[in-house]
């Protein structure tokens, strides 16, 4: 998206740049980058989708307060950005778990509706006070990996050059290490083995004596630590941090979880990956589009998955018993 | 003491609708003689989102669904008046229909594929749409269309005819206008939640296999009735052009769609008249909060607006806990302490031709409505 907007499409159709090895090679990688963030966006969706069906609407302002929480820390404070961003994560951990057990659980009896209200009202309520502690203005971008101009790989001498940012593999290590340590901790942990129990049957779980409730709980946290890392890395990636930092970036998470499967961890990855990839080239290869309709691509990806593959890619499909 | 029941369609509960009816007639008439401009102008804004909020309230509330793009429909609505009275010299009247239909086909077409499936994919859909508008509102290639960022200018100017019995200013003509076709608006809606459409989605709403199985075909019911909700908020879009004098953008945005879907849950979801109540309480809310902000440290100065936002953002969870059934809810639970409304029980047919089957008592109504009025 930032590069669409640097490139001047001459002519209708496919921009001849396109072919161009080097620039298509940073077009990939630029998708992929900004790529892996929309991944970490549909993480914390599928983690909250796969035990309680829920969407949590409020996922994006819950990041953008947690980036700014690394703001007033990391900036502010002065503290080294790893200790700012661990402590703000614990932060929207404990918070995260809070809103399950004390706004969500006792509406979600009631109705599934009554939840999607809930996090409609912490969305406003959210974005509100953020605004009015921070200020509506862009303050200060967080910048915890190195992002001068010469913090780069070059791979192919110009012009066009290309070349892959010490901030665009930190994004890239992130999230891996990040998938790594999820899949270690549902695979491999006692703790993941009831996470994956309470997903896969709430009623049988209770029965053999899971703490279902804390469980449910456990997702909101892990959603919610995960969705302050991306909103920080966000904020590095689009050098931008204000209090409608998230709203878009939600909408291509919730695309990204929508094709790769709402259950689906590798879904959200690799679902992920292609949305990036889709918001970076398609404008490209057909220049009417242009950048400012690279959101309206959002909402085509879904409008797409629902009629071609109403599950995504990796989702199971639900079965209805009569 | 023991409440009164009244069968509906009785000359008894005539009565009561029509003095109803009566009664808001004359409110509307005292208020548009009566009170300052700028608080006509809040009352117009209101009887707009009243039918906005009733659209939600037709999707909310007589199909499960929930739609978190609203905005997108009411915004659209707004543009295609503007277009049509600005560049094309069409009267107010003539430009809702248009917006209607334009906006019922919209909500179709995002409606058809979200609705085959069950789950929160139309709340997707529409919160995609509510993101999208804005920035499909602002693009330069529709700049001519749209006005761009900026928004488009319509300048309506209705004024009130000379055959009007009722000396109102500008803006009491405008309330006026606004409050007719609401009204009439709701009285179509309630027309039809009462008819085999209503029954149907109802139906649907509360089991949707067992009214499938009775032949209702569930996407087509709720696609239809998505379609009409959308193009109820796409035709109160372009009733707001009326009051007020400028479409722009960010009109169509998530904020409004989440303020919409707030009066919904504050009138009451899936009550008819609770629509009118949630607008009212949309409309007021902001003037409220605007005299809090200086007790606020956190939203002191400017931030009143961000003040209303929290506030609808607490309105909304502190009612799911506290009253979900919203105000109207309320309402009728205290009526029904004095007087219930049950329906008319159709007349039996007996199969047994011998036995005399006599009316039906009103013990027999409560009994058979489970006291639920």
């Amino acid at each position: 998206m930032l590069l669409a907007a640097s490139v001047i499409a001459k002519v209708p159709g496919i921009d001849s740049g396109f072919f161009r090895l080097a620039f298509f090679l940073k077009l990939v990688s630029n998708g992929l980058v900004n790529g892996a963030v929309y991944a970490l966006m549909a993480l914390t969706v599928v983690i909250i989708y796969r035990t309680t069906s829920h969407l949590n609407f409020a996922q994006g302002e819950m990041a953008t307060f947690g980036a700014f929480i690394v703001f007033a820390l990391a900036i502010q404070q002065g503290i080294p950005y790893v200790f700012a961003i661990i402590i703000a994560m614990v932060i929207s951990m404990v918070a995260g778990a809070g809103f399950e057990r004390f706004l969500v659980r006792p509406v979600e009896k009631r109705s599934a509706l009554g939840v999607v209200i809930v996090t409609l009202g912490l969305f406003l309520t959210l974005n509100a006070f953020t605004a009015a502690i921070w200020g509506t203005e862009s303050v200060d971008v967080l910048k915890p990996f190195p992002g001068g101009l010469g913090d780069k790989f070059t791979f192919m001498d110009g012009p066009p050059q290309f070349f892959v940012t010490y901030k665009a593999v930190g994004i890239w290590i992130t999230l891996a290490v990040l998938v790594i340590a999820l899949w270690w901790l549902l695979q491999h942990t006692k703790l993941g083995l009831a996470y994956r129990a309470v997903a896969s049957n709430r009623e049988s779980s209770l029965a053999v004596g899971i703490p279902v409730g804390r469980m449910l709980m456990l997702g909101w946290a892990i959603s919610a630590g995960i969705g302050t890392l991306a909103a920080v890395l966000i904020s590095e990636q689009s050098n931008n941090l204000d209090f409608n930092l998230m709203g878009v970036v939600l909408l291509y998470g919730f695309a990204a979880a929508a094709l790769g499967g709402f259950d689906s961890i590798v879904g959200a990855v690799v679902g992920g990956m292609i949305v990036g990839l889709v918001e970076a080239l398609v404008p490209q290869l057909f220049t009417f589009i242009g950048s400012e309709l690279s959101l309206a691509m959002a909402l085509a990806i879904i409008v797409i998955v629902l009629l071609v593959r109403p599950q995504g890619i990796f989702g199971t499909k639900r079965i209805e018993r009569v | 003491m023991k409440p009164r029941i009244i069968e509906r369609a009785s000359p008894a509960h005539r009565v009561w609708q029509i003095t109803g009816w009566a009664i808001l007639v004359v409110a509307v008439l005292v208020i548009a003689k009566g009170q300052p401009n700028y608080r006509l102008l809040l009352m117009s804004n209101a009887a707009a989102l009243s039918v906005a909020i009733l659209g939600l309230n037709l999707v909310v509330g007589f199909s499960g669904q929930i739609s978190l793009g609203h905005s997108a429909f009411f915004g659209f609505g707004g543009y295609t008046a503007a277009v049509l009275i600005v560049d094309h010299d069409w009267p107010f009247l003539a430009t809702l229909p248009v917006a209607a239909l334009f906006g019922g086909v919209l909500g179709f077409l995002l409606g058809l594929p979200a609705l085959r499936i069950r789950g929160l994919y139309l709340a997707l859909v529409t919160l995609a749409l509510a993101i999208v508008f804005p920035s499909l509102a602002k693009i330069d290639q529709l700049a001519d269309l749209t006005g761009g960022a900026n928004g488009k200018p319509v300048p309506v100017g209705w004024h009130r005819p000379s055959w009007f019995p009722l000396k109102v200013t500008q803006q009491g003509w405008q309330f006026l206008v606004l409050a007719a076709l609401a009204g009439l608006l709701f009285f179509l809606a309630s027309n039809m939640v009462r008819s085999r459409a209503g029954r149907a989605l109802v139906s649907l709403r509360d089991n949707e296999i067992g009214a499938t199985v009775s032949g209702v075909y569930p996407a087509g019911w709720k696609t239809g009735a998505f379609a009409i909700s959308a193009a109820y908020a796409s035709m109160a879009g372009a009733m707001l052009t009326l009051a007020i004098p400028i479409v722009a953008p960010d009109t169509g945005g998530f904020v409004l769609a989440i303020q919409l879907i707030t009066g919904l849950v504050l009138g009451g979801i899936g009550i008819i008249s609770g629509s009118v109540v949630g607008a009212l309480a949309i409309v007021w809310l902001p003037e409220l909060t605007r005299s809090w902000g200086k007790f606020l440290p956190l939203f002191s100065e400017n931030k009143t607006a961000l003040l209303a936002n929290a506030a609808y953002g607490i309105l909304l969870i502190a009612m799911m806990f506290v009253m979900p059934g919203g105000i109207m809810w309320f309402v009728r639970f205290v009526r029904s302490k004095f007087v219930r409304f049950v329906p008319r029980l159709p007349k039996v047919s007996s199969l047994d031709e011998d036995v005399e089957v006599g009316p039906i008592s009103a013990a027999t109504v409560q009994q058979t409505q489970g006291g639920s009025a």
